[in-house]
């Protein structure tokens, strides 16, 4: 067997054994009733939704430990966070941490060795803040004997590593002395490789560095863990237990300290035992109990599994694409005998797509048409030239901001509709203007920012007629 | 080398087709535009930003504060769209770079050779003539001010005040690079290959083995098609550049450090007459707050005036009436923001673009707000408009002066810039830049950076020298 495979096996393991641990003795037909007895609606999608935020603010999170490097979106350092959990539950020997790493090395374009760094230091919060809600918890509710034991040798194992990373943070230097002369005895031909991945992971703890970040991080923590015992708090009375949240929070911290150990694809096994211990220790029986545990469970693995599988997959679509293309490509030898070289030609000026009638109310709205005296024949084609153009510009901003930019619009005639009872281009002239006006110059940012696409292009291409120009000349002071 | 692909034909990419043509190298240009000629140039604004433009012109900044970002799309690049100024990156700045990027000769020394090589290719020089009423207007407050300030150098010997530097100049007067660069690189034997866009870089193990392009025919038509080289040169722009080789799978240190100069523009209204449509834009810069704050003359036409005023439209659009009044400055800030560019999820074609405006870029923005309206007045203006909405007129020192202590609404800045740069920083150090000194991309052994996003930060003053100037050191280093 190869030695890669040892640790997941051996992780597999451990994960049976203790889902055996959790299953055994147990009455199966009982857990069936008390799933069967669960109310979903509403606890289910509220639980959903607590676990939803969470990942956001994990995202965010993560956006805050890179922000002294690169500057991440949130929805792609969340898809990040999603694809190591997903991974996490396909996997064993939490081997998503692995993928978390790798996806994130795709997404920023940092070494390998600092993502894997930035994700240990995730994990490393997660740990302290789960470990002080967990003690905080322990104040309410009676723990057994063997979780009060196991706290403080958890503690210090996390004090050890955090001491770690914080020598890393501060004294980096120290750190790189050390390493450069360890590889020079052991190791001299690997000497720069071994000073690469060394500043790469110092690197990664570069946030530890910053008061600041280290205060936001732990508070988002605090946040992430708080809206994960939501699941945990949303599916209590679903069981008919009381609404209390210290529970759900001593439930949810007792639950993810045991997962912190390598075991299973999506932790099937720890999770049961241990959120299930959990549950008995506040007095559950422990059939309802285990029936909780599997529907924490399964509200924590299938939503995640699948975005984490899509988000994946998308990427997959990207790099095949990239495959796709060069196999699609005719071979061209360069050169002056270049046989596949197009002339040169003249691209005419691209022709924009006639108006539609709501475009054409717009520009009418967003220039000073009556303003200028210009009506009737010579109003016309000159709005419908406005319109054009700014229909042509709006379709070449980028997909995403079109997007957002149309939802705006359906927004905007969704609110005319209701505030004049007539849809915008059944309004009259000075209304449609009077309304335009309060939306692109009012004082809503978002709307201002909405119709700053529209009002810059239509003026630009009004001012641009010679008609206006001419109108503009004649009531010059 | 034997053959090169050198992707972009704006100021990194002419520089390097034409060095490496004159050594010898078989070179091919792909350049994603259309090669337009000088009875194109000079059209309106509008059908220029069809056709010159990227997207059209519509290439917003997202971030903090959206800011406008426009750049060329045509043989030639954004030489082709810019004003022709000219300024070399500041010693400070290159000695700067020096020592945070560990970027090897790279101080005004080394470079010097390299400016006044494309100074005498591009004419760069004064104009030697009288100064428009939009300069002498401006020039009278900055002396009641007495600040340092400089007529600007431009790339646009005998320049006739045609007022269409952002349309392609029609006379040939302003030296965008598809005027003699890329001329003199064809005669040498480098081949442009207009409308071939660059779609993904080919790879095998440590070397880029060539690229995958969409060549658009005469009639509208496309295909793809498979182009092999020895060496690749990256030369698509700030933006383009970073989302090229992202979409390769090349993201080391790719596109995560995007640094733009910020610009506010203000719109002044004097009691003479100016006719700033019919004439070159104030050609002065002032050099008092350099390199943090620059001020200088903005491009003028009604519609662009229009756009400024259009932050206030409600009060301000009766001030259209008196234009021919008028004339178009800017305050910029050097811009200590990052930003990123991407590929778009949606669209992996295109780029998304970020930029975060920071605390201090903001504060130079107002300070510089407050300098150069309290200057404008100084010179005579009777009513200054910035592009900020939720700002009025400001007609007095006082009200001017306001915006030295009082933060600007970030929610209603109207930001533009043309100078995006610094995407793929060059330099060897390793955790902090894409390329190593001379352009080579880490981990490559055939994959060179030649064009802005090369820049390592930001060099404070209009980019085109600084990129050409490199461009030539890199490619002659290659050589070498």
């Amino acid at each position: 067997m190869p030695r890669r495979a040892l640790v997941p096996l051996l992780a597999t393991l451990f994960g049976l054994a203790l889902l055996w641990a959790a299953a055994r003795h147990l009455d199966g037909a009982a857990v069936g009733r008390a799933l069967a007895g669960a109310r979903g609606w509403p606890w289910l999608p509220l639980g959903l939704a607590s676990y939803a935020a969470g990942h956001r603010l994990r995202g965010l999170r993560l956006r805050r430990l890179l922000s002294h490097e690169v500057s991440l979106p949130a929805h792609t350092a969340t898809n990040v966070v999603l694809v190591g959990y997903a991974v996490n539950n396909v996997l064993p020997a939490r081997l998503g941490e692995v993928a978390r790493a790798w996806f994130l090395m795709e997404r920023s374009g940092l070494a390998i060795a600092q993502t894997l760094t930035i994700t240990l230091v995730e994990r490393l919060l997660d740990a302290l803040v789960l470990l002080a809600l967990f003690a905080a918890t322990l104040g309410f509710v009676p723990a057994s004997p063997l979780l009060a034991a196991a706290l403080p040798i958890a503690g210090g194992l996390l004090a050890v590593t955090a001491l770690a990373a914080a020598l890393g943070a501060w004294a980096p230097g120290t750190v790189l002395g050390f390493a450069s002369r360890a590889a020079i005895r052991m190791w001299p031909a690997g000497h720069d490789r071994v000073m690469r991945r060394m500043h790469a992971i110092l690197a990664g703890l570069e946030p530890l560095r910053h008061a600041r970040t280290v205060a936001a991080v732990l508070a988002l923590s605090l946040l992430v863990w708080i809206f994960e015992a939501g699941l945990f708090l949303a599916l209590l009375p679903a069981f008919g237990f009381a609404v209390v949240p210290v529970n759900a929070l001593f439930v949810m911290t007792g639950t993810n300290l045991g997962l912190l150990l390598p075991s299973t694809p999506g932790f099937v096994g720890p999770f049961h035992f241990f959120c299930a211990a959990a549950m008995e220790s506040l007095g559950a029986p422990r059939e309802t109990a285990f029936g909780y545990a599997v529907l924490v469970h399964a509200a924590f693995f299938v939503p995640v599994t699948l975005y984490g599988v899509g988000v994946l997959a998308a990427h997959g679509l990207s790099v095949g694409r990239t495959l796709a293309l060069s196999r699609e490509a005719e071979p061209l030898t360069a050169g002056p005998g270049f046989a596949g070289s197009p002339p040169a030609p003249r691209v005419g000026a691209t022709s924009d797509p006639p108006p539609t009638r709501f475009l054409l109310a717009l520009a009418e709205a967003a220039v000073p048409i009556d303003r200028d005296r210009i009506e009737g024949e010579e109003a016309r084609p000159l709005v419908r030239e406005v319109a054009s153009f700014v229909g042509g510009q709006l379709h070449q901003l980028p997909v995403r901001l079109r997007a957002l930019f149309y939802a705006g619009l359906a927004v905007f005639r969704v609110a005319t509709r209701l505030r004049f009872l007539h849809g915008f281009c059944d309004l009259p002239a000075d209304v449609r203007r009077r309304w335009f006006e309060d939306w692109a110059y009012g004082r809503l940012p978002l709307a201002r920012q909405l119709f700053r696409p529209v009002r810059s292009t239509a003026l630009l291409a009004y001012y641009e007629r010679p008609e206006v120009r001419a109108a503009l000349e004649r009531s010059a002071p | 080398m034997k053959r090169a692909i050198v992707i972009g034909s704006g100021a990194g990419g002419a520089v390097t087709a034409l060095e490496l043509a004159r050594a010898g190298v078989e070179v091919q240009v792909l350049e994603e535009g259309p090669r337009v000629g000088l009875p194109d140039f000079g059209q309106p604004p509008t059908r220029a930003m069809r056709r010159l433009y990227r997207r059209r012109g519509m290439m917003p900044i997202l971030g903090r504060v959206p800011i406008g970002y426009v750049e060329g799309c045509c043989v030639g690049g954004s030489t082709e769209i810019n004003s022709g100024f000219w300024h070399r990156a500041p010693a400070e700045v290159l000695r700067e770079w020096e020592e945070r990027f560990e970027l090897a000769e790279a101080d005004a020394d080394a470079l010097a050779p390299h400016f006044a090589w494309a100074e005498e290719r591009l004419g760069v020089g004064r104009s030697g003539r009288e100064w428009p009423a939009s300069t002498r207007v401006f020039a009278r407050g900055l002396d009641a001010m007495g600040w340092a300030y400089e007529e600007t150098p431009r790339a646009a010997p005998g320049c006739r005040n045609t007022n269409t530097c952002a349309s392609g100049c029609p006379t040939g007067a302003k030296q965008g690079v598809s005027r003699h660069l890329l001329p003199e690189a064809e005669a040498a034997g480098a081949q442009v290959v207009p409308n071939a866009r660059a779609l993904v870089l080919t790879r095998h193990r440590d070397r880029v083995s060539g690229v995958v392009a969409r060549l658009r025919d005469e009639d509208g038509g496309e295909r793809l098609a498979r182009l092999e080289a020895d060496a690749v040169f990256v030369c698509a722009g700030p933006t383009e550049t970073p989302v090229l080789l992202r979409r390769s799978g090349i993201r080391y240190r790719i596109g995560n450090t995007l640094r733009v100069h910020p610009y506010l523009k203000l719109a002044a209204r004097f009691e003479e007459r100016l006719d700033s449509e019919s004439s070159v834009m104030p050609l002065l810069q002032v050099r008092e707050f350099a390199p943090e704050l620059a001020m200088g003359g903005a491009y003028f036409s009604t519609g662009h005036l229009a756009m400024t005023l259009s932050e206030n439209w409600p009060a301000h659009r009766d001030a259209m009436r008196h234009h021919r009044h008028m004339a178009q400055y800017y305050v910029g800030v050097k811009g200590s923001g990052r930003g990123s560019v991407r590929p778009s999820f949606l669209s992996p074609d295109n780029a998304l673009i970020r930029y975060d405006l920071s605390d201090v870029d903001l504060r130079g923005l107002g300070t510089g707000l407050a300098r150069l309206a309290t200057a404008l007045l100084a010179g005579g203006a009777r009513e200054v408009f910035p592009s900020v909405q939720g700002i009025p007129a400001i007609r007095t020192r006082a009200e001017a002066e306001r915006w030295l202590d009082q933060p600007l609404p970030a929610a209603g800045l109207g930001l533009v810039t043309v100078h995006a740069f610094s995407s793929c920083p060059i330099g060897e150090r390793r955790d902090r830049c894409a390329a190593d000194s001379w352009g080579r991309v880490h981990d490559y052994a055939n994959l060179y950076l030649n064009d802005a996003s090369m820049l390592p930060d930001s060099p404070g003053v209009n980019p085109q020298a600084t990129v050409m100037a490199f461009a030539r050191r890199n490619v002659l280093h290659l050589l070498a």
